[in-house]
């Protein structure tokens, strides 16, 4: 039997070793479901525990997927969230290149729809792209799309000392203020969004691509998709709302169909794989009782968006191995030490070159 | 029922020897085996899911929608005879294919740009010597160590974002 975090969550297969955490398939012991899990360590998870606690309205909308629980375990974080399983729009893209013009509408809609959603909320996103706007594995039907991965969303108020000196996002998704560091604002969010749209009606061009050559669009979406990337800030819609408004206006919205070619219909598919042999749709299969943690005491109020920051009583399982090891994994960091030193030497050669 | 020659997989896959020149599932397996991967390996490296491998593999869709795709998929088709004779490496003949996978960058992870690196060097800098100083050992560096007049320059008594800049190209972020 695997470990079980929280008194609550057991962990079973690794869906996604990408992006920024490892995301598991666990059961929920006490909801009897499985759930997608994320584990943070604790510094990464703070922004992340912020925004659960004050966007619950965003939490709760039909068109993000921010995580429901968290659980605290010594200096890691493990986030629960339900269970996508048809893949993002990168997924999209790659199954099928440049999407017709209706499901880029339905999308980019849906999308702007979970924006006006987290701004009103005081947040930004401040990472939206492809790989973040997740699906439910609707086939041939209308897309539901989620935009998730909360966890460099930003409050506008947040203290700017939080935030000195990073730059947080994704390079080729970031607008231009953002990359020199200006505070968090929606129109940032809005130029990501722009550059996902363009992705979406050009298939496979890099995040940097630029104009109209080779889209296949009504020109209204493709003025829209360029306001939106416009370097100034001002020049890009006013609101999240006014996108989703003036998509609702062009006119293929509501025709998936719309630009679609019949021969070969876009399809999101279920992307998660098979339980492994010992589980089954209602949960594990037949185990000893006394190792059931379902009884555990919990402090959770099941009608809310549960906040369990409190430990729990009895002493947990640690983590697996290999959940341990991919928060270690370090990042690239820059080398300051090193440039310290080295630049400490140009000191003192430029020194002594000016004295000699 | 697949087996019926009227059924709309059979179909897809006489139209897939069209268009691949072999219905897609031969495709799929003489890959795998030449190239000794799985079918979720073989669609990482196309750029598909494992899903619509198989999707297309089963004849339960035609066509590869992403072009990209299809170029990968003809690279390897090429370069199997290569690595069936063992004129080359499965392992090198996979590097060429991925080597133009530009589908990459959609999936490219969520990275931090850190000022940290830049602004660090202009404190020590500014620590050291003022504006006007540092502008004057660039003038002295310039003919014989341009690069390191540069530099100077570029902390020294630049703008932020040209600092930031310089630092991402260096270090390569």
């Amino acid at each position: 039997m695997g470990d079980i975090v929280g008194g609550r969550f057991e962990l079973i297969d690794v869906l996604d070793g990408g992006g920024s955490g490892t995301v598991w398939r666990a059961w929920d012991h006490r909801d009897r479901t499985y759930v997608a899990a994320k584990v943070l360590r604790t510094g990464d998870s703070d922004s992340l525990i912020r925004f659960i606690r004050e966007a619950k309205r965003v939490v709760q909308h039909p068109h993000t997927l921010a995580p429901r629980n968290w659980t605290g375990e010594d200096d890691r974080v493990l986030f629960t969230m339900e269970l996508v399983r048809g893949g993002s729009v990168a997924t999209l893209l790659g199954d099928f290149g440049a999407l017709p013009e209706g499901w880029v509408i339905e999308l980019a809609g849906q999308a702007a729809d979970a924006l006006v959603a987290v701004h009103a909320a005081g947040f930004a996103h401040r990472d939206v792209k492809p790989s973040n706007l997740l699906l439910d594995a609707t086939g041939r039907e209308r897309p539901r799309l989620r935009l998730g991965d909360f966890g460099t969303a930003a409050a506008f108020d947040a203290p700017r000392l939080t935030m000195a000196n990073a730059v947080l996002g994704t390079p080729g998704y970031l607008s231009p203020e953002a990359y020199r560091g200006a505070d968090p604002a929606p129109a940032q969010d809005l130029f990501a969004l722009g550059v996902v749209m363009r992705q979406m009606l050009a298939g496979n061009a890099p995040p940097e691509s630029r104009g109209r050559d080779g889209l296949v669009a009504s020109d209204e979406l493709l003025t829209l998709v360029d306001e939106m990337l416009a370097d100034d800030p001002t020049a890009r819609p006013g609101s999240a709302y006014e996108v989703l408004n003036r998509l609702q206006d062009l006119s293929g919205a509501g025709s998936l169909e719309h630009g679609a070619d019949p021969t070969d219909p876009v399809e999101v598919f279920d992307h998660v794989p098979p339980l492994p042999a010992e589980w089954g749709e209602t949960g594990p299969f037949a185990r000893s009782a006394s190792a059931h943690p379902a009884t555990s005491p919990t402090h959770n109020d099941p009608d809310t968006v549960v906040l369990n920051r409190e430990p729990e009583p009895e002493p947990t399982p640690a983590l697996p191995k290999l959940v341990q090891e991919h928060p270690t994994r370090s990042r690239p960091d820059v080398p300051i030490a090193a440039w310290l030193l080295l630049i400490a030497g140009i000191v003192l050669l430029a020194l002594a070159i000016a004295l000699a | 029922m697949s087996d019926n020659p009227e059924s709309p997989a059979e179909r897809n896959r006489a139209e897939q020897a069209r268009l691949y020149g072999a219905p897609l599932v031969d495709v799929v397996n003489e890959l795998t085996d030449t190239f000794g991967i799985s079918r979720a390996q073989l669609a990482r490296v196309l750029g598909l899911s494992a899903p619509m491998i198989s999707q297309l593999a089963s004849g339960n869709r035609l066509k590869i929608g992403n072009p990209s795709a299809v170029q990968r998929l003809q690279r390897m088709m090429q370069l199997a005879p290569e690595v069936r004779t063992r004129r080359m490496d499965a392992a090198a003949a996979l590097a060429d294919v991925e080597s133009e996978a530009t589908g990459k960058v959609l999936t490219r992870t969520t990275a931090a740009l850190r000022h940290d690196g830049a602004t660090n060097v202009q404190d020590v800098l500014r620590w050291a010597a003022s504006a006007d100083e540092l502008a004057g050992a660039a003038d002295l560096l310039a003919t014989d160590y341009p690069a390191l007049a540069e530099v100077l320059r570029v902390y020294g008594n630049g703008r932020t974002r040209d600092a930031v800049e310089h630092f991402r190209q260096v270090s390569g972020g």
